[in-house]
C-alpha cells in the first residue's frame, strides 16, 4: 500500500523533490496536449488530464509540494497556450486551487477508505463550482445558472474518467513503482 | 497521429519575450478603457492578426460560440428599449450591447495574451527556474507524444515515462537569448501609440 504518512515528503534531498515535482509539472502540461486524442461532447469541455499527474502526486508528496505543482501547471499552460494574461489563467487557477485543496483534504481524511477515483470526483465538483460561480459571475451573467446542473454533470463524467484512469494509471504503471523504489532508495 | 496546421512565429525573431509582455500589458489597460463597441471590434481583429503572427493557431469557431453564448445569455436580463422579439424573447439595445462588449472584452483579452505570452518567457526566482525545468522535460516527454496509442494509453504513456525519469542529466536547461530589434521596437511603438491613441479619442 503506499505511504500515506501526514504531511511527511518521501523523497531524499531538496533537489530531488523538486526534480521530481517539476517532472509532474511536465506531465502536467503533457496530458493537457493529448487531450485532442478523446471527442469532445461540447466545445467548452475539457476531459481535464492534465489533473492526473495531480492525482498521482498525492500519494508521493508533501501537501505543500502538491499545491506547488498546481501552481506550475497553472502557470506552465498559461506560457504554453498563451492565456497568462487572460480570464483562463484566472479560471484555471482557482478552479485547480479550489480542486487540489479539496483533493489533499478527501485523500488525506478517507486515507485508505477512498480510491483515486472518489478523489477526482471531489476535485472535479470542486473545480466545477468555483468555475461556475466566476463564469456566470463574470461572463455569462446570473441568468446562466440555469445550465450549472449540465455544467456540474460534464464536469462530474469527466472527473469520473480522469480517475479511473489515474487508478488504472496507479496499479499498472511500472513507471510509478520504479519512481517508488527511487524514492524508498533515496 | 494526427498533425495540426500552425502557423510561423514572425514577431519572436524581432522581439524579447519580456519586452512583448509588458507591451501587452499596457494594450490591455487602453484595451479595456475602449467603450465604443465598433473600435473595440476592430481592436480584437489587430490582436487575432498580431496572434497569428506570434504563431498562435486561432479556432475562430470556439470564438464565435462564445460571443453568440455570452450574448444570448445577456439577452435574458432585458436593459433598455425593445428592438425585437425573437421566439418570444425581447431583444434589449441595453442586453444586447452589454453581451456584446463583454464578448468583445474577453476575446480581446484571450488573443492580446496570446500575442504577448511565449513560452520564452523567464519568470525571475527560484519557481522561474522551477518553470524552466518543468519545460525541459516537457520537452523531453513531447519527443515521445508520437508513441502514445488511445488504444493501450496507460502501457504506452508509461514506456514513454519509463524511457525520461528518473534520470542523472543535470539541470542544464537551454535558454535563447534575443533582443529586440528595431523593426520590433517600431512595432511596438505603433502598436501602444495607435491602442492608446483610440482609448483617449473614444
Amino acid at each position: 500500500m503506499p505511504d500515506r504518512s501526514r504531511g511527511r515528503s518521501p523523497l531524499g534531498t531538496d533537489r530531488q523533490r523538486l526534480d521530481l515535482i517539476a517532472f509532474l509539472g511536465a506531465l502536467c502540461l503533457f496530458f493537457s496536449t493529448i487531450e485532442y486524442l478523446f471527442p469532445k461532447p461540447v466545445p467548452f469541455f475539457r476531459l481535464g488530464l492534465a489533473n492526473l499527474p495531480i492525482l498521482i502526486a498525492l500519494d508521493l508528496l508533501a501537501p505543500g509540494e502538491v499545491l506547488l505543482l498546481v501552481a506550475l501547471k497553472v502557470v506552465g499552460q498559461g506560457l504554453v497556450n498563451g492565456t497568462l494574461a487572460s480570464y483562463v489563467f484566472l479560471f484555471s487557477a482557482a478552479g485547480s486551487l479550489a480542486s487540489a485543496l479539496v483533493m489533499l483534504g478527501a485523500f488525506r481524511l478517507f486515507s485508505r477508505r477512498i480510491t483515486l477515483v472518489g478523489v477526482s470526483l471531489f476535485g472535479a465538483l470542486a473545480s466545477n463550482a468555483v468555475q461556475i460561480t466566476l463564469s456566470v459571475t463574470f461572463i455569462f451573467g446570473s441568468s446562466s445558472w440555469v445550465i450549472a446542473p449540465l455544467l456540474g454533470g460534464l464536469g462530474l463524467a469527466s472527473g469520473l474518467v480522469v480517475g479511473l484512469f489515474a487508478e488504472r494509471f496507479r496499479r499498472k504503471s511500472e513507471w510509478l513503482r520504479v519512481v517508488r523504489e527511487h524514492i524508498d532508495a533515496a | 497521429m494526427r498533425r495540426r496546421w500552425k502557423p510561423k512565429n514572425r514577431i519572436a525573431g524581432h522581439v524579447e519575450p519580456m519586452h512583448l509582455f509588458v507591451t501587452g500589458a499596457v494594450l490591455i489597460v487602453s484595451f479595456l478603457l475602449q467603450a465604443n463597441l465598433l473600435v473595440r471590434l476592430c481592436q480584437v481583429v489587430l490582436f487575432a492578426i498580431t496572434a497569428t503572427l506570434a504563431g498562435k493557431r486561432l479556432r475562430p469557431l470556439y470564438f464565435v460560440l462564445m460571443t453568440l453564448s455570452i450574448t444570448v445569455f445577456n439577452l435574458l436580463t432585458p436593459v433598455g428599449q425593445v428592438l425585437f422579439t425573437v421566439v418570444g424573447l425581447p431583444v434589449t439595445r441595453g442586453a444586447l450591447e452589454q453581451g456584446i462588449s463583454k464578448s468583445l472584452a474577453i476575446i480581446g483579452l484571450v488573443m492580446l495574451s496570446l500575442t504577448t505570452v511565449s513560452r520564452e518567457l523567464q519568470i525571475p526566482g527560484v519557481f522561474g527556474g522551477l518553470i524552466g525545468r518543468v519545460f525541459h522535460y516537457f520537452e523531453q516527454v513531447l519527443e515521445g507524444k508520437g508513441r502514445v496509442s488511445a488504444r493501450h494509453l496507460v502501457e504506452s504513456i508509461d514506456q514513454i515515462l519509463l524511457s525520461i525519469y528518473p534520470s542523472d542529466d543535470g539541470h542544464a536547461t537551454a535558454t535563447v537569448e534575443r533582443s529586440t530589434t528595431w523593426v520590433g521596437w517600431s512595432a511596438i511603438a505603433i502598436l501602444v501609440v495607435a491602442n492608446v491613441t483610440l482609448a483617449i479619442l473614444y
